[in-house]
């Protein structure tokens, strides 16, 4: 038995749902160490389990190892995570271009990302569709249709505002389909879900020591970085003393009520997020999912509190224009994957731990 | 123990493989042999009788070999009468159309 052909049927047992995974595994490598005794070539058990892991039907409920129903769920719920997390991506290089040119680099790079997702999203939409019903399928073409319109509009540069209206015509059909197919369909079995509790205090202290660090980060390109950024050739203290004191106090003090009460929303999250973790009463998914969704919040809300700061200078001091330091461009980056990490957390189905290990109904041992 | 939806040579091959060794289990890869199909026919229609109730699959309990454990077939008791009703027919429709036979199992190919 060759080492070649070990790799190649133990990858193609490696992309079979779990349930069924080991068992095809073994056999395969049975079959492979006895190939010469049947007179078969094991290059044609090799290429008999990669035909075999591409062509198995995997929503069948002997393999998945559960019903079709949670099957189709899971996918849609995939779908849908995927979608989302695309969308702000989308938004986030839309409104982020202009940048530094490493970080248009890695705004093209999270583009990349966008479409993969906005790709995989459609396909596992589809997926659930097509195992689904017949209703199911038409919200599927509508949601695949109204990203097609938005995606003319933007990409192909065909401004045409019937595109726009037709993207979200499209999506909103799409939601009264999938409301209706999602409350008409018959209920499945719960399945227990991985949910480690272990390690939830060290997550929410990670997490804090986190939110806090984006914190005085944020604030420090308010303050200093973003002013900066905004004048030419001008010193820290020549920019606020340019300032009149209204606009200054005002600019600062938004900053400052930004600190505090995202500090404080940090201080609530570490305290309530460790009485929970010792009562064992919250997994560590959950920390991680409340403590990314604060970052995103804690980012976008950076932007609106160095607002006024930044208007004051661009009408104050030369050149007279708005902007963001490189760091902001960063900053905005970070908040956005925050966000697709809380959203794909929150929406994309747990682990299931119950069907795994089954083997199919009709085997007998 | 579910219908098959479409009966192809290779199906019928297997079948007739199976029914071969009525009464006792047979490994994956002696039906490769038999039915001298390549494996990447073979497996997908085991996989597929197995999950609609024709064939039945378990390990093989043999002390005397080491290392990974082969795997066994045999067709149910409803899956040997649907096989015999399923070849016949499949040879019926073969022989009324000329167009298809299969050949014997066990005959020098």
């Amino acid at each position: 038995m060759s080492r070649l052909g070990r790799v190649g049927v133990s990858f193609a047992a490696a992309t079979l749902p779990g349930p069924v995974r080991d068992r095809y595994r073994e056999e395969w490598l049975a079959d492979l160490a006895g190939a010469p005794d049947a007179g078969v070539r094991p290059s044609g058990v090799v290429l008999g389990a990669l035909l075999f892991s591409m062509t198995l039907g995997r929503t069948a409920p002997e393999i998945t190892g559960v019903p079709l129903g949670v099957t189709v769920r899971l996918r849609a719920r995939w779908g849908v995570a995927f979608l989302a997390a695309a969308g702000v991506l989308w938004f986030g290089s839309y409104f982020l271009g202009g940048g530094p040119s490493l970080l248009v680099a890695v705004s093209f790079a999270s583009a990349a990302v966008a479409t993969a997702l906005t790709l995989l999203g459609i396909a596992q939409l589809w997926r659930a569709a097509l195992s689904a019903s017949a209703l199911a399928v038409v919200t599927a073409a509508l949601v695949t249709a109204s990203i097609g319109c938005v995606v003319a509009w933007v990409i192909l540069e065909a401004r045409d505002s019937l595109l726009l209206g037709g993207a979200f015509a499209f999506i909103v059909a799409a939601g009264i389909c999938g409301l209706i197919v999602t409350s008409s369909a018959p209920p499945v079995p719960a399945f227990p879900v991985l949910r480690s509790t272990k390690h939830v205090g060290t997550t929410v202290a990670a997490a804090t020591v986190a939110l806090a660090a984006l914190l005085v980060l944020g604030a420090v390109d308010l303050l200093v970085w973003s002013p900066l950024a905004q004048t030419e050739g001008l010193r820290l203290d020549e920019i606020y003393a340019g300032l009149s004191a209204p606009d200054r106090i005002l600019g600062i003090s938004h900053i400052v009520l930004w600190v505090v009460f995202w500090f404080a929303a940090a201080a609530t999250f570490a305290v309530a997020m460790t009485i929970a973790g010792r009562r064992r009463g919250v997994s560590r998914r959950t920390v991680v999912t409340i403590a990314l969704g604060l970052a995103a919040a804690i980012v976008f809300f950076q932007f609106w509190a160095g607002f006024s700061l930044g208007m004051s200078i661009a009408d104050t001091l030369p050149p007279y224009r708005g902007g963001i330091s490189g760091f902001g461009y960063l900053y905005a980056l970070v908040g956005q994957l925050c966000l697709v990490g809380a959203i794909l957390l929150s929406i994309a189905p747990r682990r299931m731990v119950g069907p795994a290990g089954i083997e199919p109904t009709t085997s007998t041992v | 123990m579910q219908p098959l939806t479409r009966i192809t040579p290779a199906t019928v091959d297997v079948l007739m493989s199976l029914l071969d060794e009525a009464g006792s289990r047979t490994w994956g890869l002696e039906i490769v042999r038999r039915c001298a199909r390549p494996p990447g026919s073979v497996y997908p229609i085991l996989e597929r009788l197995e999950r609609s109730g024709w064939v039945e699959s378990a390990w093989e309990n043999d002390d005397s070999r080491t290392g990974p454990r082969r795997r066994l077939y045999e067709l149910t008791a409803d899956g040997a009468t649907a096989a015999r009703a399923a070849v016949t027919a499949f040879a019926a429709k073969a022989a009324a159309s000329g167009a298809h036979r299969t050949q014997p199992l066990g005959s020098s190919a």
